[in-house]
C-alpha cells in the first residue's frame, strides 16, 4: 500500500502532502484555501519554560486517524517532556479540528500536537500497517522501524509512518516517547504555561474560609471546621482543614485516626439544611502500627481480637458523631459499603482497557459490538454507581438521613459517589461553576490518587482504576436524561477526561494536598520558577476572549460567538478575515496581560499575521458553545417570563436580577469570564437565591433529586467520547455541519450535529429581545428621573 | 372552545438561578411518582419513606404486582414542601404543552378529545370541557392535572396508540379515534367508565363485566371488556384504566386454561397476541361464559378476510377537512422532478395494468425506448416487474431505476433487449459511463434464486455495468429477528444481558445493513454522478426499501410532510408492496410465512436517520408512530390490499379514507420544531456503523413504562419558539407604549409599564 504513495511536495522540503487517489481529499485541501508558503522550514515548536527536545524525526507521516491508510500528512516529528508534536504547514482534518477546539489543551497545544500523559500505549506498526505488538521501554527496537501507533487515552489512535525519515531517527524518536511517557516520577511532569488567569474563585478547600462558607451554603447544621489536620499530622492524605461533627473534639479525631485506613476517620462533604450530611468514611484497620503509640504499656498484651473490638468500638463513637450531628435525631445514619457495591478501580481498569481495545479502528468487529461492550461491563458499572448514588441522594432529601460512605480508604468510588450525590441533590453543582466547586472538594481535597489512577507515572501503572471516567460517564448519563437540568454538556465532560492528562493543568495530577504541596516545594529548592498554578477551571477565565475594557472587540466576541460554528468549516478564509479586521491589534494588546501560549504550528503557515490570541479566542468561542447547554439557558430565559420578572431585573434583590445576571454570564464572554462571577457568593443549596424577602430561608427538605434511570437499556453509549475516532466503513460521511450548509443555496452533503447546537440562534434572539427590553425601561426610567428633577 | 383559557397563564415558573432547576426537577420528580403510583402499586400505602429508587426499578423493570393504593396520598407525600413550586411549574409547562405546538384550534380539540358520535345524546354525556376541566386544575382541585390525567393515559393504557410524545405533551393530542380516550378529564371518564367512545361507524357487538387485565407491568385489573366491530375496548375503574386496541393488530386469539384445567387465580381466559409487539391476557370468570362470547366476536372481526367480511375502513364515516387521496399524482411528481426530459418520458403502456399487474399505471422510461420494447423487457425480469424510473437527480441527471431480477435461470439465459435497457437507462445520465447494478440480496440468494429462474446480471452481458450485493436478508430472516426482538422486549426487559441479548436478535443489524445499502446508493448518485439499479428477488420489499431510504436522503422534498407521503405512496403502495400479505391485514393465518416486517423495518430506519439530522425533517417520529398504528388498524384504506391494481378494482379511493387525511388535518401535531427548510436543498448521509444504530425504543418498548422517560427535544424547541414569541409581542408592545409617552405624555407618567401577563 504505501509503495504506490505518490509524494507530492510543496514548496517547503518538510511539508508536504501525500496522497493515494483520492480525489476527495486533496480538493478538500485546496477549497480551504491553504497555500503553501515559500518560507523557511519550522525547525522547533514553541516550547515551554523548562520543556526540552528529546528527539525528532523528518518526514513522518501521520496518517488521518481511522483506518484508512491512504491519506495523510507528513511534517517533522518531536518528541518533547510534555508532548508529541507534528511540525507540518498542513491543516488538521474537520476531525482534529473539531477535537481541537473542544479540548481545554487547546490554549497551550496546538492541533498537531498531544500530551505524553495522554499516551495509553505505543505499538509497533509492519509494512502493512498492521498492528504487531505493544512496544514497552525495554524492549529492543527493529533496525528500521515501519511505523508506530500511538494509542491514546482519550480513545484515540495515531499513526505514523517512518518510511521517508532519515536513517536512525526512527528509533530514537520512539525510544524517547516511551521513556517520557513513563516518567519515574510526578516532578518530572511538571511544567507551568505562564502565569494564570486573574481569580477565578473557585475554592481550594485548603482553607478555613473555604469550608465555612460551604458549610454555610449548605446550611447544614451542627458541624464544625477544623485545622487540625494542618500539618497532615492526623492523615497525610486529607486537606489540611477539614469538616467534621460538632460533638468531636480534636483529641477524639485524632484517637479514632488510628483505628482506619490512611488515619481517614471521617470527612463532611455535603450536607442537607434539615441535618442530613453526605460523609466518607474509611474502613476500619487496627493493625497498623501507630496503635503501639496509642497504648505502648498494654500494647504487648492486647490480642489482635481486642484490637479489633477497639476499633469496631471507635468506628461506632464516630458514626454516633455524625449521628448526633443530624439535628433531627430520627434514624441513625445510613453506612453504605462502596466495596460491595461499585467496582474496584481494578475492574475499571480492566474495563476501560476493554473499551480502548474495542474502539481501535480494527478492533470494533460491527457484528458482535454490542456484546463486546457488554462484556466490558462498564455500562453495568455506571449503572450501579448511579444507583447507589440515587438511593443516597433519596435518602439526604426525602428522608432527611445522614449517609456515610465508607470504603477501602475512601478515595475512589467515594468520590464518584459523593460528586454525584451532589449534583442530584443540589442545584448548584449542576452548574459549571459548582462543577468545578465540586471537583475541587471531592476529589482535589478529598485525595483521589489522581497520579495512580490516571497513570501519570511509571511506578503506578498498575494501580491504574479511571474512576475519574466513571464519573464523568456518570453525568454524560444525567446530561443525556435531563438536558436542561445541567449547565454544562457531555461535549464538556469529554474535554474534561482528556485535560486531566494535560500536566499544564495541575488539578488533576497529584494524589492528594500533601503531595502537590511537597511536590512544589521541592522543585523550588531546585530553583524551577513556579509561580500560580493553572487549574482546570482556569480555562474558563482565559476563555474571556478579551478584555471587558475594549467594549467594541467584546461585541465582537458575541457576534463571533453566534457564527463560530460557519467560521470553524472555512478556518483558512477566516484568517485572512481576522488579519483584516480592524478589532484584531485591539485585541492583541488587550491579550497582552495573559501570556497564554499558543503553539499552534499550523497558523505559521499564514505567517506570523494570524496571531495566536485570535486563534485560542475563536476556539473558545466554539468550545463555550459547545460545553454549556442551552436548554439550561431557556430554563432561565423561561423563568424571565414570570409575571412582573422582567421589571425587576433591575432590582439587586430579586431573584429576577440574578437569572438575569447569569444569562448575561453565560452568554456574553465579555461581561465575565466564568460562567459565574467568582465574587458572588455561591447560591445556598436552598435553591432560592440571596433574594431572602420573597423566601426566607427555613430548615425545610430539599427539593427531590434530580431523577435518573440507571436501568441498563436506559443507558447510552457515550459513542461521542468512545467510538469518536473510529471511521465509518461504509461510505465516508464528510459532510459539512449544517449551520454552515444553512446560507449556501449549493447542494451539498450534510454531516450529522447535535441538534442543540441550532436552539443557540433562537437562545440569543430571545436573549436580545430581553435585553432592548432592558435597555429600553433603563431608558424610561432615567428619563422619568430627569424630568422629575427638571419639574 | 376556540381560546384556551389559561393561554395568557403560561409563564408561571416564578424564581430564579437555582429556583429553576428546584422547580423543574420538582415537577419531574411528581410526574415520575405518578408513573410509579400508578404503575407499580405495591402496597396499599406507601410511605414515602419506602421509595427508595430501587424500589421504583424493581417495580418497573420486573413488574412486581400488588394491589392498588391511593394515586393522591402519594403524590402529596412525595412532594413534600415542593408542592407549590411544582404545581407552579406543572401548569406552567402544562399551559405550555397545550398550545405551543398548535394555535388551538377549535377543530383539532373537538376531534381529539371528543366523541363525535352519532348518537347525540351520547355526545352530550360524554362532551369534553376543556374549560371547565383546566379551571379545575387551576383551581389545584383537581389532584391530578391534566398532564397527570395524560400520562397516566399513555402510561398505562396502549389506547393511546399513536404518539406518546405528543399526547404526554400537547392535551390536543391527535385526533384519532383509536386514542379518542386520551384528552378526557377524570371526572367526565368516571361518567362513562364503561363504555367506550365509539368512532362514527363503530358498533358495539359484545360487553363482558368482570373481566380481569393481566397487564405484564401494573398488575390485574378488573373491569369491563368490550368487543366492536373496529376495536376491543377494557375498562377498569378502580384503578382508573383504558385499554383501546384496533382489531386488526390482532395477529392471533388463544383460549388460556380449559374449564376442567384451570385452578388458580386468573388462570381461565384468552390471550391475544398482537403485530405491534404486545400481548394482551384477559382472564375470564368461567360461570359468567363470557370467553366464549368474546372470543367468537373477536375471531368474527379480527379477521374479516377470512371470515368473508368487509374491512372497517369501509364502515369509518369520519369527515377529514382535507382528503388524503389526492395528495399523491404520479404526474405531479414526475413532473417534480423535472420529467419529461431529453432522455426521459412517461409512458401509460401499463394503464389496465396489462404488461405488469403489480406496478402502478403511470411509469417513467428512457425515452429511447419504444412501448413494444418495454413489453419484451419485462418479459425477462420476474413477474413483468422491469426498469422503471424512481428518481431523477435534479443537476446531474443520474438516476435510481427500480425493477425485479432478471429471469437468468440455471441456463445463463440473455435478453438482448433488456441488456440494451440497461445501457439506455445509463446514457440516459450523460455524466457518467458506468452504472450500478444493486442486488440487494446476499450474493449466495442471488445464486440460489438461479434455480427458481432468477438470478442477477452477469457483468460480462450488461456492458459498463457493476454489479453490488447489498447482503440484506430476506423477509423470514426479518421475521424471525423481529420476533426474536419482541422477546427481548416484551414484556419485561433483562437488565444485565439487554446488549449482548438486541445483538443477538440482530435486529439493529438488519437495520445497519438496509441503512447502509441506501447510503451507498445515495454516495453512488451524488457523489460519483453514476445512476443506480435497484433490485431484489421481486422488488418489492427490499427494493422498495432502498430506494425509498435513498430518496429520502437525497431529496429534502421527501422529508416534509407531504412528501414522505408521496414517497410512501409512490415506492411503497402504487410499486406493489404487498402490504395486505406481508402485514396480514385481517387473515387469521398467524404463520403465514409471507408476513414480514418490511415495511416496519423501513419506518425503523427513517427514524434512525431522523435521530441523526433532527434538522432534516419536517415530521416527528409522532408521524412515523401513527404510519405505523394505522398499518395494522385497518381504520383507513391506505394500506389495504396488496398492489394499486387491487386497489382500484376494490375502489379504495370513494369508499374508504384515507389516513393521509387525518395527517394532514392535523399537521401541526405532527411539524418538526426544529425543522429547517434550508435543508432541503441538501443531501443528508447517515453514518451507518453499528454504534450509531440505536433501538427506536419509543416504539419497540412503549409499552414498558420504565423505558420512557426521556426527554424530547423539539418538545423543548417548541417551548422556545413559544417563549420568543410571547417576548417580542411584550416587547414590541413596550415599544409602543414607549412611543406613545414620548410625545404627548406629562412628565409625571407613571414608572415604566408593567405588561400585564395577559398581554402575553
Amino acid at each position: 500500500m504505501m509503495s504506490t504513495l505518490k509524494h507530492r511536495r510543496h514548496g517547503s522540503t518538510k511539508n508536504s502532502l501525500f496522497h493515494v487517489d483520492l480525489p476527495s481529499q486533496s480538493q478538500q485541501y485546496e477549497e480551504r484555501g491553504v497555500d503553501i508558503p515559500e518560507e523557511e522550514p519550522v525547525t522547533q515548536p514553541d516550547l515551554f519554560p523548562g520543556e526540552v527536545v528529546i528527539a525528532s524525526a523528518d518526514n513522518v507521516l501521520k496518517f488521518s486517524p481511522g483506518g484508512e491508510q491512504n491519506t495523510g500528512i507528513s511534517g517533522t516529528l518531536f518528541i518533547t517532556n510534555l508532548r508529541l508534536a507534528l511540525l507540518t504547514t498542513l491543516p488538521p482534518t474537520y476531525q482534529e479540528e473539531a477535537l481541537h477546539h473542544l479540548s481545554l489543551s487547546h490554549l497551550f497545544l496546538g492541533a498537531h500536537d498531544v500530551e505524553l500523559c495522554l499516551v495509553s500505549s505505543v505499538c509497533l506498526l509492519d509494512e502493512q500497517n498492521q498492528r504487531r505488538k505493544t512496544l514497552l521501554p525495554e524492549h529492543f527496537l527493529p533496525e528500521k522501524v515501519p511505523g508506530i501507533q500511538v494509542i491514546l487515552k482519550n480513545f484515540r489512535v495515531l499513526n505514523f509512518s517512518f518510511k521517508f525519515s532519515p536513517y536512525g531517527e526512527d528509533g530514537k524518536v520512539i525510544r524517547a516517547l516511551l521513556h517520557h511517557t513513563n516518567p519515574s516520577n510526578v516532578d518530572l511532569l511538571f511544567l507551568t504555561p505562564g502565569t494564570p488567569p486573574p481569580n477565578t474563585f473557585i475554592p481550594t478547600f485548603r482553607t478555613y474560609n473555604d469550608w465555612m462558607s460551604e458549610l454555610e451554603r449548605t446550611g447544614c447544621p451542627n458541624w464544625r471546621v477544623t485545622h487540625h489536620n494542618e500539618n497532615y499530622n492526623l492523615s497525610a492524605t486529607y486537606p489540611p482543614v477539614m469538616v467534621v461533627p460538632s460533638s468531636m473534639v480534636d483529641k477524639d479525631l485524632e484517637k479514632a485516626g488510628h483505628f482506619f485506613r490512611e488515619s481517614r476517620p471521617l470527612l463532611w462533604l455535603w450536607g442537607a439544611p434539615g441535618g442530613a450530611a453526605l460523609v466518607v468514611m474509611a474502613q476500619i484497620s487496627p493493625n497498623i502500627p501507630d496503635t503501639m503509640s496509642l497504648n505502648p504499656r498494654s500494647f504487648g498484651q492486647l490480642k489482635m481480637s481486642k484490637l479489633e473490638d477497639e476499633a469496631k468500638a471507635i468506628e461506632n463513637s464516630v458514626i454516633k458523631a455524625v449521628f448526633r450531628s443530624n439535628s433531627e435525631f430520627q434514624e441513625c445514619p445510613e453506612i453504605i459499603n462502596l466495596e460491595k457495591e461499585l467496582p474496584q478501580p481494578g475492574d475499571l481498569q480492566v474495563a476501560c482497557s476493554r473499551l480502548r481495545a474495542l474502539h481501535l479502528p480494527d478492533g470494533a468487529s460491527a457484528s458482535s459490538y454490542l456484546s463486546r461492550f457488554e462484556s466490558s461491563k462498564w455500562l453495568s458499572y455506571v449503572s450501579r454507581t448511579l444507583e447507589v448514588a440515587c438511593r443516597a441522594a433519596q435518602l439526604i432529601t426525602e428522608h432527611n438521613r445522614s449517609v456515610i460512605l465508607q470504603e477501602d480508604c475512601g478515595r475512589d468510588g467515594a468520590c464518584v459517589v459523593s460528586t454525584l450525590v451532589e449534583v442530584l441533590c443540589d442545584p448548584f453543582a449542576r452548574t459549571v461553576r459548582g462543577l468545578h466547586c465540586a471537583i475541587a472538594k471531592h476529589w482535589v481535597a478529598l485525595g483521589h490518587p489522581f497520579t495512580a489512577r490516571l497513570g501519570h507515572t511509571k511506578r503506578e501503572k498498575h494501580l491504574q482504576g479511571p474512576c475519574w471516567l466513571l464519573l464523568l460517564d456518570c453525568l454524560h448519563q444525567v446530561c443525556v436524561q435531563q438536558p436542561h437540568l445541567l449547565e454544562y454538556t457531555p461535549c464538556y465532560l469529554a474535554a474534561l477526561w482528556s485535560a486531566a492528562h494535560c500536566p499544564l493543568y495541575t488539578t488533576c495530577l497529584f494524589d492528594c494536598t500533601n503531595s502537590r504541596h511537597s511536590t512544589i516545594s521541592r522543585l523550588q529548592l531546585q530553583n524551577i520558577e513556579i509561580s500560580e498554578l493553572w487549574e482546570l477551571w482556569c480555562w474558563w477565565a482565559s476563555c474571556k476572549s478579551q478584555s471587558p475594557a475594549t467594549n467594541s472587540v467584546g461585541d465582537g466576541a458575541s457576534q463571533g460567538l453566534r457564527n463560530s460554528s460557519s467560521k470553524s468549516s472555512n478556518g483558512a478564509a477566516n484568517s485572512s478575515n481576522s488579519r483584516s479586521s480592524s478589532s484584531y491589534t485591539t485585541t492583541r494588546t488587550a491579550e497582552t496581560s495573559f501570556t497564554t501560549k499558543n503553539c499552534n504550528h499550523s497558523s505559521t503557515d499564514t505567517g506570523s499575521s494570524r496571531s495566536s490570541s485570535t486563534e485560542c479566542s475563536k476556539s473558545c468561542i466554539i468550545a463555550r458553545r459547545h460545553f454549556i447547554s442551552p436548554l439550561f439557558v431557556q430554563g432561565l430565559l423561561n423563568s424571565l417570563l414570570s409575571p412582573g420578572a422582567l421589571d425587576r431585573i433591575r432590582d439587586k434583590f430579586s431573584v429576577a436580577h440574578h437569572t438575569w445576571g447569569q444569562i448575561q454570564r453565560l452568554l456574553s464572554p465579555s461581561v465575565c469570564h466564568l460562567p459565574y462571577d467568582g465574587s458572588q457568593a455561591p447560591a445556598p443549596v436552598r435553591g432560592c437565591s440571596p433574594n431572602t424577602v420573597t423566601r426566607p430561608p427555613t430548615r425545610s427538605r430539599l427539593p427531590p433529586p434530580v431523577y435518573v434511570n440507571y436501568s441498563v437499556p436506559r443507558l447510552t453509549v457515550w459513542v461521542e467520547l468512545f467510538g469518536r475516532w473510529l471511521p465509518e466503513t461504509d461510505v465516508s460521511c464528510d459532510g459539512v455541519p449544517l449551520s454552515s450548509a444553512l446560507h449556501s443555496q449549493k447542494r451539498c452533503i450534510l454531516r450529522p450535529e447535535n441538534p442543540h447546537l441550532l436552539f443557540w440562534d433562537d437562545i440569543y434572539a430571545i436573549y436580545d429581545v430581553i435585553k432592548g427590553y432592558v435597555d429600553i425601561t433603563a431608558d424610561g426610567i432615567t428619563r422619568d428621573r430627569r424630568q422629575e428633577y427638571a419639574s | 372552545m376556540s381560546v384556551r383559557p389559561n393561554q395568557g397563564k403560561r409563564p408561571t415558573l416564578v424564581g430564579g438561578v437555582s429556583d429553576t432547576s428546584n422547580s423543574d426537577t420538582s415537577s419531574h420528580h411528581s410526574e415520575h411518582n405518578h408513573t410509579t403510583s400508578s404503575s407499580s402499586s405495591s402496597s396499599p400505602v406507601v410511605s414515602p419513606r419506602q421509595l427508595s429508587p430501587q424500589h421504583h426499578n424493581v417495580a418497573h423493570v420486573s413488574g412486581i404486582v400488588g394491589p392498588p393504593h391511593k394515586q393522591g396520598s402519594l403524590t402529596q407525600a412525595s412532594t413534600h414542601s415542593g408542592e407549590s413550586s411544582s404545581l407552579n411549574s406543572k401548569l406552567g409547562r402544562e399551559s405550555a404543552g397545550s398550545h405551543s405546538g398548535s394555535p388551538p384550534s377549535p377543530k383539532s380539540l373537538g376531534s381529539s378529545s371528543t366523541t363525535t358520535t352519532s348518537d347525540p345524546h351520547h355526545l352530550q354525556r360524554h362532551h369534553y370541557h376543556p374549560q371547565q376541566h383546566l379551571s379545575s386544575v387551576l383551581a389545584g382541585t383537581s389532584k391530578l392535572s391534566t398532564r397527570d390525567a395524560i400520562m397516566r393515559d399513555t402510561q398505562l393504557s396502549p389506547s393511546a396508540l399513536s404518539s406518546t410524545a405528543v399526547t404526554a405533551s400537547t392535551p390536543v393530542g391527535v385526533s384519532v379515534p383509536v386514542m379518542s380516550s386520551a384528552g378526557r378529564s377524570p371526572a367526565d371518564r368516571t361518567l362513562s367508565r364503561d363504555e367506550p367512545t365509539l368512532c362514527p361507524g363503530e358498533v358495539k357487538h359484545e360487553t363482558a363485566r368482570d373481566v380481569t387485565y393481566l397487564c405484564p407491568y401494573t398488575g390485574p385489573k378488573k373491569g369491563v371488556l368490550t368487543v366492536t366491530n373496529y376495536r376491543l375496548h377494557f375498562c377498569s375503574v378502580e384503578p382508573e384504566f383504558d385499554l383501546s386496541v384496533p382489531l386488526g393488530v390482532i395477529s392471533r386469539i388463544e383460549k388460556v386454561g380449559g374449564a376442567t384445567t384451570s385452578r388458580g387465580e386468573n388462570s381461565y381466559g384468552i390471550e391475544i397476541f398482537c403485530k405491534d409487539i404486545r400481548n394482551l391476557r384477559f382472564a375470564h370468570k368461567q360461570e359468567n361464559h363470557s370467553r366464549r362470547l368474546i372470543t367468537e366476536k373477536l375471531q368474527n372481526f379480527a379477521f374479516p378476510a377470512s371470515n368473508k367480511l368487509q374491512f372497517f375502513a369501509f364502515h369509518y364515516e369520519e369527515q377529514f377537512p382535507e382528503n388524503g387521496w389526492t395528495v399523491y399524482e404520479p404526474i405531479a411528481e414526475l413532473k417534480r422532478q423535472g420529467l419529461p426530459t431529453e432522455s426521459w418520458r412517461i409512458s401509460r403502456i401499463n394503464d389496465k395494468y396489462e404488461v405488469c399487474e403489480t406496478y402502478p399505471a403511470v411509469w417513467a422510461v428512457p425515452a429511447a425506448i419504444t412501448d413494444s420494447k418495454l413489453k419484451t423487457v419485462a418479459a425477462f425480469r420476474s413477474r413483468g416487474r422491469l426498469p422503471v424510473l424512481s428518481w431523477l437527480h435534479p443537476e446531474s441527471q443520474a438516476s435510481i431505476t427500480r425493477c425485479a431480477q432478471p429471469l437468468v435461470g440455471v441456463a445463463a439465459k440473455r435478453s438482448k433487449d433488456d441488456e440494451d435497457y440497461v445501457q439506455q437507462i445509463m446514457d440516459a445520465n450523460a455524466q457518467s459511463h458506468k452504472i450500478y447494478i444493486m442486488d440487494a440480496r446476499p450474493n449466495v440468494n442471488a445464486v440460489a434464486n438461479k434455480a427458481k429462474g432468477g438470478g442477477c446480471e452477469s457483468e460480462e452481458n450488461y456492458k459498463n455495468a457493476e454489479v453490488q450485493f447489498l447482503d440484506i436478508a430476506n423477509i423470514h430472516v426479518m421475521r424471525e429477528s423481529l420476533r426474536k426482538l419482541q422477546e427481548v422486549c416484551y414484556p419485561n426487559i433483562d437488565n444485565s444481558h439487554w446488549l449482548s441479548n438486541l445483538e443477538s436478535t440482530r435486529w439493529l443489524e438488519h437495520v445497519r445493513c438496509v441503512l447502509s445499502g441506501a447510503a451507498r446508493i445515495t454516495d453512488k448518485i451524488e457523489n460519483h454522478k453514476t445512476s443506480v439499479i435497484v433490485h431484489c428477488s421481486d422488488g418489492w420489499d427490499r427494493t422498495s426499501q432502498l430506494t425509498s431510504l435513498s430518496m429520502l436522503m437525497l431529496d429534502g422534498h421527501y422529508r416534509t410532510i407531504e412528501g414522505f407521503i408521496v414517497l410512501i405512496e409512490k415506492e411503497w403502495l402504487s410499486f406493489g408492496h404487498k402490504f395486505a400479505q406481508r402485514v396480514g391485514h385481517g387473515d387469521d393465518r398467524h404463520q403465514d410465512s409471507d408476513r414480514s416486517p418490511t415495511f416496519v423495518q423501513f419506518i425503523d430506519c427513517v427514524w434512525q436517520i431522523m435521530r441523526q439530522f433532527p434538522h432534516a425533517f419536517q415530521y416527528t417520529q409522532d408521524l412515523l408512530l401513527l404510519i405505523l398504528d394505522h398499518l395494522y388498524s385497518c381504520l383507513f384504506g391506505t394500506f389495504l390490499y396488496n398492489s394499486e391494481h387491487e386497489r382500484v378494482d376494490a375502489d379504495v379511493k370513494k369508499s374508504t379514507l384515507s389516513l393521509w387525511s387525518l395527517v394532514l388535518s392535523h399537521a401541526q401535531d405532527y411539524q418538526n420544531p426544529l425543522y429547517n427548510p434550508a435543508t432541503r436543498h441538501h443531501v443528508i448521509l447517515p453514518l451507518t456503523s453499528i454504534r450509531h444504530i440505536r433501538l427506536w425504543d419509543t416504539y419497540y418498548c412503549r409499552w414498558n413504562p420504565a423505558m420512557r422517560n426521556q426527554e424530547a427535544v423539539h418538545q423543548r424547541y417548541r417551548e422556545l419558539q413559544h417563549l420568543k414569541e410571547q417576548l417580542d409581542q411584550r416587547v414590541n408592545d413596550l415599544r409602543g407604549n414607549l412611543a406613545a409617552r414620548n410625545h404627548p405624555q406629562p412628565p409625571s407618567a407613571p414608572a415604566p409599564p408593567a405588561p400585564t401577563s395577559t398581554a402575553v
